[in-house]
């Protein structure tokens, strides 16, 4: 058992239910992490400013306001400079990714994916710690 | 006038029928309202005792008695059926792969399938419609099934029939599979992009190998009854997924097309194909086509396959058609050589010096001829073009 | 002492506009209402799933007009930046501005200028330079002489290079997946060179970055009674048109249109007020005179938020000069008015906007006017008319109203709350008490103000579209 994110916090930004439970459920499974999740850019932001969570998880596409600018805006706040941010989105062209990366964000994940692959990802991402 | 008793009723029973539609409004307000809460907050709680259960059923063995004991769960209600399909849409969209794959033992499950079988043998073309989105999704259909699906996709109503079509594309019948396709292609009331949609389902990649796709896609091309607007974007399609293996055949068949106004669209589509699929052999007949047709839609076509297809050659062609051709022809000239290295630079520096030497001369006449003004201006536009469009680390020895 | 034929006879003509004008808005909303349902459950079947894995769709164009809207314009590109559609690019035409919009899109969006390679197919004022950010390779702003909307949208279509093009206004707010519902009308419908949206009013929602969170009604009587409005005459109104496939109106605040069809009729009209209404009659005519199998559509589902004027002058305005383009337009096009060549259209759509829209009003002010003799002049009142022409153009006219509302509720559930539909039932009595009267006024105001100008720019009027023809 991967005890890294034991006691940490996560932070789940993703306006789909199905996807923002199923990540929640893995990442509490896998790593016992304190997961919490919310559909909207805007409230996830303040959550991020206010507890700054080891690892945001972070979907593009989200009403309030959307996953790069917020993703610009976790950088720009010192005290989440050493949180990871993974971005998972159905926008698979080459020019977002790369913007994602541009805009610092740890990993990207495209939707579809497959929760062992996903866990994979998470967990080489937080060894490197 | 009428009198005045006929007007006095008039204005009291629109008055009334006003009254009764009021309190119909409000009435209809109130209550479907209270019912959209009500079942907005049954299918929260639906969604909250069914999600956690799929999660499990997708992380572990998912065997068929495991996908029974969830099924087992919900009441035969149309609410709680459509609401579990909901989800499981939802999911098949989130996952991939394996995980994906194991989301078919719960929608291909009994209760499901026979209550989607009564919509598809039922009249009303609402049901119907319903019955092909979820077939669409099933990989199994039977004979009966099938059989259904067919006649319905022989419908008069396009959307019934794009529906139905759609549906068999999830057959594992190659031949039910391409026949329904071909069958539809054939209708004169359907939209380009409605081909399209069908490929990309005909397109399994996870049953067929491309070879045996690429054959199955290839009798379209020779049925009288398609329109070449529609084989054109087969064509494309074929190209888009870079069938290489098709590219012989396609400039054979581009060959024996004669031109005519009604085929332009798909000898257009082909030299676009060959050009994506690098044929090589495509150049000379591509170059002809350029030369000797005036329709700029298809010449454009052949513009970007030369370019795609590259080589001194081609590009020495492309560089002479500079002031021969229109404006969107020229750009995309230009656009090609700017960005085409070494070699295209060397073209349009060349193309720069003869045309400043041709200014020149021409502005050192007293009497300059008229229709060298067009010429002029061709050039003038051209070296704008070529001005804005040269990447900026890139410079002109001449410019 | 009037001849009692000719008194029967202005009675009659009177009852019976009305009769027919509530009549025709019925069976329209009444249709539309029956056609919405079956479009709204019908539509999984065309939603496109295949289509965005392949690139064999069609590309789209935004195109936003700008003229002095410094305050919003960041805001709105930025919404626009958001929307979901795999290859969308947003053009900003700034038209001349006297505030600082450009300066507002440079600075936030860190434009450079640039230089683009285009052609002008059709006319417009001279741009002055082209601007775009490597951060947002799909944002352009276009910065130009002023030269009015249709100008704008002409320089706009120069530079696009899309299949589609979206025209909106720089204030209104779209869905987010508005483009994917838009191209749904294109794989239904084959040939489709034109659509036109759903376009709300958006004063009284609660909106959070520039996303309806909640739909209420306007708080002001203005607000409420265009409300009412928009969704009898320019909602189900023109799903109605759509059904009898024949839509005359696209708003000029929302339409997506098939590019090189619009550069086929020569782009838009710069010299005229009703820029919107006078492209779909070109479009009309152009593809029914050459044969073309061509459609038009009203979507009744993607949505534009649109903000309505809230004080008196400035809708006023608006309405008279809506008049003037209807009546312009129609002018332009006299020649398809009950000319067979031209079906439906020709036949029966521009007869009933000419006779019942554009002169309607001069009816209706006609009527309160007769009404007021009759009550003034002893020995001429006669209660029977009265009690019909109250019947016939008040009551029937809030029935309409009425059921519009509800058949909005039916269709739709736009709004939020009860409360909404509620305020939205009593202003739909209003409406017909005391708005429409105004309204007819501005509207007649309009056509007077049509005639009085069209010598003025009359010879601008034949330099326009009718010089093809010759």
């Amino acid at each position: 058992m991967d005890e890294s994110l034991n006691n940490n916090s996560v932070l789940v930004i993703d306006d789909d239910e199905v996807t923002r439970k199923l990540i929640q459920r893995l990442l509490e499974r896998e790593f016992k992490a304190q997961v919490t999740a919310f559909g909207n850019g805007l409230e996830g932001l303040e959550y991020a400013r206010e507890h700054q969570p080891t690892l945001i998880i972070l979907d593009l596409m989200l009403p309030g306001m959307n996953g790069f600018d917020i993703l610009k805006e976790l950088r720009k706040d010192r005290l989440l400079k050493e949180s990871k941010v993974i971005l998972v989105s159905a926008k698979s062209r080459s020019e977002d990714i790369e913007r994602g990366f541009d805009l610092s964000a740890d990993e990207y994940v495209t939707k579809p994916f497959q929760p062992k692959e996903f866990l994979a990802r998470v967990r080489k991402l937080l060894e490197q710690n | 006038m009428p009198s005045l008793n006929i007007s006095y009723t008039t204005v009291l029973v629109l008055v009334g029928l006003l009254g009764l539609i009021f309190l119909f409004l409000l009435g209809y307000t109130l209550w479907t309202r209270a019912k959209k809460r009500y079942w907005q907050r049954y299918k929260q709680r639906f969604r909250d005792y069914f999600l956690p259960m799929l999660f499990e059923f997708v992380e572990g063995q998912s065997t068929r008695s495991d996908a029974d004991k969830i099924i087992r769960k919900l009441t035969k209600r149309t609410k709680d059926l459509s609401y579990f399909l909901e989800l499981l849409d939802e999911m098949n969209n989130l996952l991939k792969g394996q995980d994906r794959a194991k989301l078919d033992l719960l929608i291909e499950q009994e209760l499901f399938f026979k209550f989607y079988r009564e919509k598809l043998f039922s009249f009303s073309k609402q049901n119907q419609l319903l019955a092909c989105v979820y077939f669409e999704n099933n990989s199994s259909i039977t004979d009966r099934i099938g059989a259904r699906l067919i006649s319905i996709s022989k419908s008069g109503n396009l959307k019934l029939a794009y529906g139905a079509t759609k549906a068999l594309q999830s057959s594992k019948n190659m031949t039910i599979r391409r026949n329904a396709l071909i069958r539809f292609l054939k209708r004169d009331d359907i939209s380009d992009l409605m081909v399209s949609e069908l490929l990309h389902y005909f397109n399994d990649e996870d049953c067929w190998n491309q070879l045996e796709i690429s054959q199955g896609l290839k009798e379209i091309f020779f049925d009288k009854d398609i329109l070449p607007a529609k084989k054109r974007i087969v064509v494309l399609y074929l190209a888009y997924k870079n069938h290489f293996e098709m590219g012989v055949f396609l400039l054979q068949y581009l060959e024996k097309l004669q031109y005519s106004v009604s085929k332009a669209p798909l000898i257009s589509g082909l030299i676009e194909a060959l050009g994506k699929l690098h044929v090589k052999e495509a150049a000379p007949l591509i170059r002809e086509y350029m030369s000797s047709n005036r329709d700029n839609s298809l010449r454009l076509k052949c513009v970007e396959a030369l370019g795609q297809l590259g080589g001194e050659e081609n590009l020495t062609f492309l560089a002479h058609q500079l002031l021969k051709s229109d404006f969107s022809l020229r750009k995309k000239i230009i656009q090609i050589l700017t960005q085409n290295t070494d070699e295209g630079i060397r073209l349009i520096n060349r193309f720069l010096i003869a045309n400043r030497k041709f200014v020149i001369h021409f502005k050192q006449q007293d009497n300059p001829p008229d229709e060298l003004e067009h010429v002029l201006r061709n050039i003038y536009s051209t070296a704008r073009g070529i001005q804005i469009m040269l990447p900026k680390n890139r410079s002109l020895a001449h410019a | 002492m009037l001849d009692i034929n000719v008194i029967n006879f202005i009675e009659w003509g009177i009852i019976g506009y009305f009769l027919i004008f509530n009549s025709v808005y019925l069976l329209l909303v009444i249709s539309a209402l029956l056609y919405v349902r079956k479009q709204l459950l019908q539509n999984e079947v065309v939603k496109p799933s295949g289509l965005f894995k392949s690139n064999l769709y069609k590309t789209i164009s935004i195109l936003v007009p700008a003229y002095n809207e410094s305050s919003n314009i960041t805001e709105s590109v930025e919404s626009l930046l958001k929307l979901e559609y795999p290859d969308h690019e947003i053009i900003v035409i700034n038209d001349g501005s006297s505030d600082d919009t450009l300066e507002q899109l440079i600075s936030y969006f860190d434009l450079e200028k640039t230089d683009l390679f285009y052609e002008e197919t059709v006319e417009h004022q001279t741009i002055r330079g082209i601007y775009k950010t490597p951060e947002f390779p799909i944002l352009t702003v276009i910065d130009k002489e002023n030269g009015g909307k249709a100008d704008a949208l002409n320089a706009g279509l120069n530079v696009s290079e899309s299949d589609l093009v979206c025209s909106i206004d720089a204030d209104s707010i779209l869905e987010q997946d508005v483009l994917k519902k838009l191209i749904q009308t294109f794989i239904q419908h084959k040939n489709t060179v034109a659509a036109g949206g759903i376009v709300r009013v958006i004063n009284g929602c609660t909106i959070r970055n520039r996303e309806i969170e909640e739909v209420h009604v306007p708080d002001t009587l203005l607000g409420r009674l265009q409300s009412v409005e928009y969704i009898r005459a320019f909602l189900f109104g023109r799903v109605g048109w759509d059904y009898l496939n024949s839509l005359m109106i696209i708003s000029g605040a929302f339409g997506i249109f098939d590019r090189k069809a619009v550069l086929e009729v020569g782009g838009y009209l710069t010299d005229t007020v009703g820029e919107d209404i006078e492209l779909i009659l070109r479009l009309h005519r152009h593809n029914m005179e050459e044969g073309h199998d061509y459609k038009i559509r009203f979507l009744p589902e993607p949505i534009c938020w649109t903000e309505v004027p809230n004080d008196y002058t400035s809708l006023r305005n608006q309405r008279n000069r809506w008049h003037r383009g209807l009546a312009d337009s129609i002018w332009r096009h006299k020649k398809m008015l009950f000319n067979p060549t031209y079906g439906y259209i020709g036949m029966l759509v521009i007869p009933f906007f000419l006779f019942f829209e554009l002169l309607g009003p001069i009816i209706q002010i006609g009527s309160y006017a007769y009404l007021l003799a009759i009550i003034l002049i002893p020995g001429l009142f006669n209660t029977s008319f009265v009690l019909l022409f109250l019947a016939a153009s008040i009551i029937y006219g809030m029935i309409v109203s009425l059921i519009a509302i509800l058949a909005e509720e039916i269709a739709f559930k736009t709004y939020s709350s009860y409360k909404d539909i509620l305020v939205l039932t009593l202003y739909s009595f209003l409406e017909n008490l005391g708005y429409r009267q105004i309204h007819a006024w501005w509207q007649l105001s309009g056509l007077i103000d049509f005639f009085k100008g069209k010598k003025s720019w009359g010879k601008i009027v034949r330099a326009g579209f009718d010089q093809e023809e010759s």
